[in-house]
């Protein structure tokens, strides 16, 4: 019942009694029309609504920013509806594109009304899908409101960027042929080594350089074989580390950066696992392949940043969760009480590989700083920090992230590590 | 086609009560009646409507001031015919401006308009019946009978949807 209702009955009863005082019959007259309306409102007033509603949403997995196509249906299995007013409720993050995603209408009963539009969202998974469905009676003095909940399991996972292959080194590999040299000998393209001749080697094979300056012995080079191997990927997702601005979060760059490295090792034939370490532990047990591609994207499509004050240091990081000696990719901003965690690992003998988004470039770029002291002494205080986590064989990759994850890569990864570096000179 | 039919009602009722005034010698009161249908129609035109109900009541009030004029009760029920069905209609488009689109939205107002003409014609009839049929009622009689016709009135209605609502069922 509206207020316009309540208005209208005391504008009758008001007639009504000023008819009666002023003893003309003529002003009680008046009120009939208005009563007879009245009368029809009350009539044809919801009551009873039975609504069936479905959502279809296609496609239900998709790269943020892809336009997506929804289509709702509102079935009315009650009695004739005079007014209906169905209206969408976007989760946060939805945006409409083309379409109509609202609609006042009549509905007889059995009848349907279809909204059919396009939209947009940003990364996150959607559980959950709100329509307000407000039946009304033709004059507009009662209305039901009523809200129904679709679920569309709708995934956005981050658009990323491809990677050229990232070459990793880790101390193990796995049996399967792959890309990564597995400092083994056999089959491959990289020499790796001499030894003795055996019956049944390839003629190819056999040095001819050594037994030209041997007596009557034969030597076959070998070659390096190549294998995949685990790949285990950390994302920081501490409150703490994340950098946001209205224009974005450092954080979304961190779990683009991670879906890139995840779909780059994965093609190459490794497996990979995934951890989300911040408000919680989310994890994604090593797999193979496309399906564990859409698991590690799923699981990407979710994650938010949180605060957990258990998960305040890396310290508590589940090392076991990766097998013994595979390789560890770190994507986080990074503060100065985690280089010790990460020396640790590398101790543990993980090779460890640091993507890390600048979070002072970032946070200088959103206040237009880069030339106070303040800016000056936390670029010190960062490169300090990344050369210390160099020094102990970490390949660390200090991605600013106003340019593209590719090329910070590739320009990082040409290098060797530090240590190495300086053990070759004789440091 | 129903907006049409929104200004048609406006000029109408305001012609009516601005007219039938003036001719009663209540010219301020017929000035006055112009001027609230001038706005009202303008408010319409430009898809304002921020107080329909204050233009409604000010056209009833003008309607009691034309009953005391004597003026034909026929008229003055048409009057406020149009007059109701000019504020149910400016209430409807309000209702409607927000959402929908073009195609389902004139559906909407054919059915409206329709159910609208049939609710203000049966009004119409029911309160001429009483002008050709004159009985002379004690008030307490009157009051009884009132009160009956209202009963009678729910009943009819609940008994309708019910009916309404078995067939819904049933199929």
């Amino acid at each position: 019942m509206k207020k316009s209702f309540v208005v209208f009955t005391g504008l009758i009863i008001g007639l009504a009694i000023f008819g009666l005082a002023a003893f003309h019959s003529n002003v009680l007259l008046l009120s009939i029309p208005l009563i007879v309306y009245l009368f029809s409102a009350i009539y044809y007033r919801p009551e009873d609504l039975k609504f069936t509603v479905s959502r279809e949403v296609n496609p239900e997995h998709a790269p943020q920013g892809t336009p997506i196509q929804v289509k709702l249906t509102v079935a009315n299995r009650g009695p004739a509806i005079d007014e209906l007013v169905i209206k969408e409720i976007f989760p946060k993050g939805i945006q409409k594109m083309v379409g109509k995603s609202a609609i006042v209408t009549w509905l007889a009963p059995q009848a349907s009304v279809e909204l059919e539009y396009s939209i947009k969202a940003v990364r996150g998974q959607y559980d959950t899908y709100d329509v307000t469905v407000n039946s009304g009676d033709f004059c507009g003095f009662f209305s039901l409101p009523a809200i129904y909940r679709t679920n569309p399991h709708l995934v956005i996972h981050p658009r990323y960027p491809k990677l050229d292959r990232i070459k990793v080194r880790p101390p193990q590999t796995r049996g399967f042929a792959g890309p990564i040299a597995a400092r083994q000998g056999g089959i491959g393209i990289d020499f790796y080594g001499v030894r003795e001749y055996h019956s049944g080697d390839p003629q190819r094979q056999i040095n001819w350089k050594i037994i030209a300056r041997r007596d009557q012995e034969l030597f076959t080079n070998i070659f390096e074989q190549e294998r995949v191997a685990d790949v285990g990927l950390i994302l920081d997702a501490r409150q703490r580390m994340d950098v946001s601005s209205p224009y974005g979060s450092l954080f979304e760059h961190s779990v683009r950066a991670t879906a890139a490295l995840a779909e780059n090792f994965l093609s190459d034939g490794n497996r990979v696992s995934l951890l989300v370490y911040g408000g919680g532990l989310e994890s994604v047990f090593p797999g193979y392949g496309r399906i564990q591609k859409d698991r590690i994207l799923k699981a990407l499509a979710k994650t938010n940043p949180g605060m957990n004050y258990a998960l305040d240091s890396l310290a508590y990081l589940p090392t076991r969760f990766f097998p013994a000696s595979s390789q560890i990719v770190i994507i986080s901003p990074l503060s100065p009480d985690d280089i010790s965690v990460i020396i640790q690992m590398r101790a543990h003998g993980y090779a460890v590989m640091l993507i890390s988004p600048d979070p002072i470039s970032y946070a200088s770029a959103i206040q237009n700083d880069f030339t106070s002291q303040a800016y000056r002494l936390a670029y010190a205080e960062r490169d300090f920090m990344l050369q210390q986590v160099r020094r102990s064989g970490v390949q660390v990759v200090n991605w600013r992230v106003d340019q593209p994850l590719e090329i910070a890569v590739r320009e990082a990864l040409s290098r060797q590590p530090v240590v190495m570096y300086q053990k070759g000179i004789g440091i | 086609m129903a907006r049409k039919f929104l200004f048609a009602t406006i000029v109408v009722t305001t012609l009516l009560f601005s007219i039938s005034l003036w001719v009663f010698g209540e010219y301020w009161i017929a000035f006055a009646a112009l001027l609230i249908g001038f706005s009202w129609l303008i408010l319409e035109y430009y898809k304002k409507s921020p107080f329909p109900s204050l233009l409604f009541f000010s056209f009833i009030g003008m309607a009691i001031l034309a009953d005391f004029h004597h003026l034909s009760l026929p008229i003055i029920l048409f009057g406020l015919s149009t007059d109701l069905a000019a504020w149910d209609l400016s209430r409807f488009f309000a209702r409607i401006r927000e959402t929908g689109d073009e195609d389902a939205k004139s559906d909407l107002c054919k059915r409206h308009l329709h159910k609208l003409l049939l609710t203000l014609f049966i009004g119409y009839m029911l309160a001429l019946l009483p002008v050709f049929f004159r009985l002379s009622l004690k008030f307490i009689v009157l009051f009884i009978l009132a009160l009956l016709a209202m009963i009678t009135l729910r009943s009819s209605i609940l008994s309708l949807r019910s009916q309404g609502k078995n067939t819904i069922n049933g199929s």
